[in-house]
């Protein structure tokens, strides 16, 4: 072979090789970019019977889901308002927050920064196949026995304590519901403490150890070390972990669907039974017979996707401010 | 003048002070007699390997003394054991004595969280903690103990900052967080941070290893200057830095078992130019290492 004969260097055939996978891997992204846009689309479209009887603003704002009444004359008119679901989502998501934030923390601090490193390993197992569990079978085990649990202890004190102050936070001590929205929070805590662990723990984990030395070394114990170096550094990604785990509890369906009730409007107590965006659609779908009713659940569907969306640009935001600040470090 | 409390009565632990037996800011001139180091038969260990073999030294009190040698003989390792460091490693463990001024260290009535507040530390990557203002970092040992006095706080920061030669380039920025800083003025704040809480002693370990030379030489005048005041212990890769900066030098290698040892110490001129064994002989010339 010649050296002025390009294929010495065997340009050519890798340059091909090149343009073949950048194809592959390209379209790749282009089906996942496709589908996204096929579920927004098809969403909207099946929710467009709806706006024929109403406003996407009526539908936001309106506090009943009154159903529809077919007319004689074969119009359709009725109203479907989406406040007492948004305020279930929002009400059990927070419960579930304010519960797993701080318990999926402190594991997370106990497991970096004190567990023995043989302990560490086996915890951290546990800890992810508790995350591994369908939530199918947490909500198994939640609607019988743990419902019922925490009805007759959690619930039953905070309702003879603070209940008596807070009418929201009171129940019938004759007939307590079987279902209730502050259950439903407590089983979406129980779901997402696993996540927030997980994540907090790797969040904690890239601290520098430079850190924790530099303030040992000036005569820190250390619970100082992780209060006033730790922690505040890992602050916007310990943020992240748990915006994170908000979006996970906002969307979880199933479990919620069999604990929380679905009881139509908002409950005047945490301790009877409600309704979220999520398990009002699985709930109602199956008996959605006219493209009104299906369009309703679709314009519920499109607001639960809005809100995760909004909360995934949040941690983005979140995640790109922690990067940054990480950058100036050393 | 009073022994530093580190010794707690009893072995209870006692309220938090500042090291006591240190001149206070305003009282300069008085030339300390504490700050002597004595190592005695130290060995340290990481599990059942012995990272640090049998070494004796006395570090003499307001100098400076270089610890060096070839990569991996110990000499991080045995300057993490003087203040206790090395027990932040789980299973690090350690045989033999460390006293400053006649107090063991390891004795079993010591916190090891006090001994780090006499014995400051300085660590190769500069390391300002970087949620803290450059205040802030100089100020956190002193909250650290117990210090809440703002006016107090602001004239410790203040002399610390111009005893770390810092004081000129930050005083206008204050509150700019300590990692806005260049590398070599995170390391004199760093240095500024370690002697805000008036120790005794400060170990230095390659404290010029991740800067440029002009910050290094900054650093270098710095060491020769903070000598007065303090008992400084430098680890340093860097031959022309230790005869540069030391008063006393140890040189140390690593033995057939993979444990570093002690080969020799003295002046450092001795060190350098009249050594009593090959292998310094050889490790000074740069034969090795």
């Amino acid at each position: 072979m010649s050296i002025t004969n390009g294929n010495r260097f065997g340009f050519g055939s890798g340059i091909r090789a090149d343009s073949l996978f950048r194809i592959v891997f390209g379209s790749a992204v282009v089906v996942a970019g496709l589908l996204l846009l096929g579920v927004i689309l098809s969403m909207v479209a099946s929710s467009m019977p709806v706006w024929s009887i109403q406003t996407p603003l009526s539908f936001v704002f309106g506090d009943r889901w009154a159903g529809e009444v077919t007319q004689p004359d074969g119009s359709i008119t009725g109203n479907y308002g989406a406040v007492p679901v948004i305020w279930g989502t929002a009400v059990s998501s927070v419960i579930a927050i304010l519960i797993a934030a701080p318990i999926g923390i402190l594991a997370a601090v106990y497991l970096v920064e004190f567990a023995p490193r043989k302990l560490a390993a086996p915890l951290t197992f546990l800890v992810e196949l508790m995350a591994a569990i369908p939530s199918v079978v947490i909500g198994l085990w939640a609607a019988g026995d743990l419902s019922i649990r925490l009805r007759d202890s959690v619930e039953w004190w905070v309702a003879s304590t603070l209940g008596r102050v807070f009418p929201w936070l009171s129940e019938d001590p004759n007939a307590p519901a079987s279902q209730s929205v502050f259950r439903a929070g407590m089983v979406l805590a129980i779901m997402i403490i696993p996540m927030v662990v997980a994540v907090s723990r790797e969040v904690i984990r890239s601290v520098p150890q430079s850190l924790r030395e530099g303030f040992i070394g000036m005569g820190a114990t250390r619970w100082e070390t992780i209060r006033h170096v730790v922690l505040p550094a890992a602050r916007v990604g310990l943020t992240g972990a748990v915006l994170l785990a908000l979006g996970r509890a906002i969307g979880e369906t199933i479990a919620v669907t069999m604990v929380i009730g679905n009881a139509e409007g908002i409950p005047s107590s945490l301790f009877l039974p409600g309704q979220t965006i999520a398990s009002k659609i699985a709930s109602n779908y199956g008996e959605a017979g006219s493209p009104t009713q299906v369009g309703a659940l679709a314009a519920l569907g499109i607001c639960l996707f809005a809100v995760t969306f909004l909360l995934s640009l949040a941690i983005r935001l979140v995640v790109r401010r922690s990067m940054r600040q990480g950058g100036r470090v050393g | 003048m009073q022994q530093p409390e580190i010794e707690s009565k009893n072995g209870a632990t006692t309220p938090r002070v500042v090291p006591t037996g240190v001149p206070a800011i305003a009282d300069t001139g008085a030339v300390s007699t504490t700050g002597n180091l004595v190592l005695q038969n130290l060995e340290v260990f990481y599990g059942g390997f012995r990272a640090v073999n049998n070494v004796s030294l006395q570090i003499e009190s307001k100098s400076v003394t270089a610890l060096i040698g070839p990569s991996g003989c110990g000499k991080s390792t045995l300057l993490r054991s003087i203040n206790r460091m090395h027990e932040t490693i789980p299973n690090a463990t350690v045989r033999g004595t460390v006293t400053l001024d006649g107090v063991d260290l390891y004795g079993s009535h010591v916190d090891p969280v006090r001994v780090r507040r006499v014995i400051g530390m300085v660590f190769q990557k500069p390391n300002p903690f970087p949620t803290m203002s450059i205040f802030g970092n100089v100020a956190s040992g002193l909250r650290l103990a117990g210090i809440s006095n703002k006016g107090e706080i602001s004239a410790i920061v203040e002399d610390s900052l111009k005893k770390a030669a810092l004081w000129n380039e930050v005083k206008d920025k204050l509150d700019e967080p300590g990692t806005s800083l260049s590398g070599g003025q995170q390391q004199r704040l760093c240095i500024a941070r370690a002697i805000a809480v008036r120790p005794e002693v400060i170990l230095m370990d390659e404290p010029c290893s991740a800067l440029d030379p002009i910050a290094t030489l900054k650093i270098e005048e710095l060491i020769r200057e903070l000598r007065a005041e303090y008992t400084i212990v430098i680890v340093t890769h860097n031959m022309q830095q230790a005869s540069r900066v030391s008063d006393s030098t140890a040189f140390f290698s690593m033995g057939e078992d993979r444990g570093g040892y002690l080969v020799e110490s003295g002046r450092t001129p001795q060190i350098f130019t009249a050594p009593t064994q090959q292998l310094t002989e050889d490790y000074v010339a740069g034969r090795f290492g």
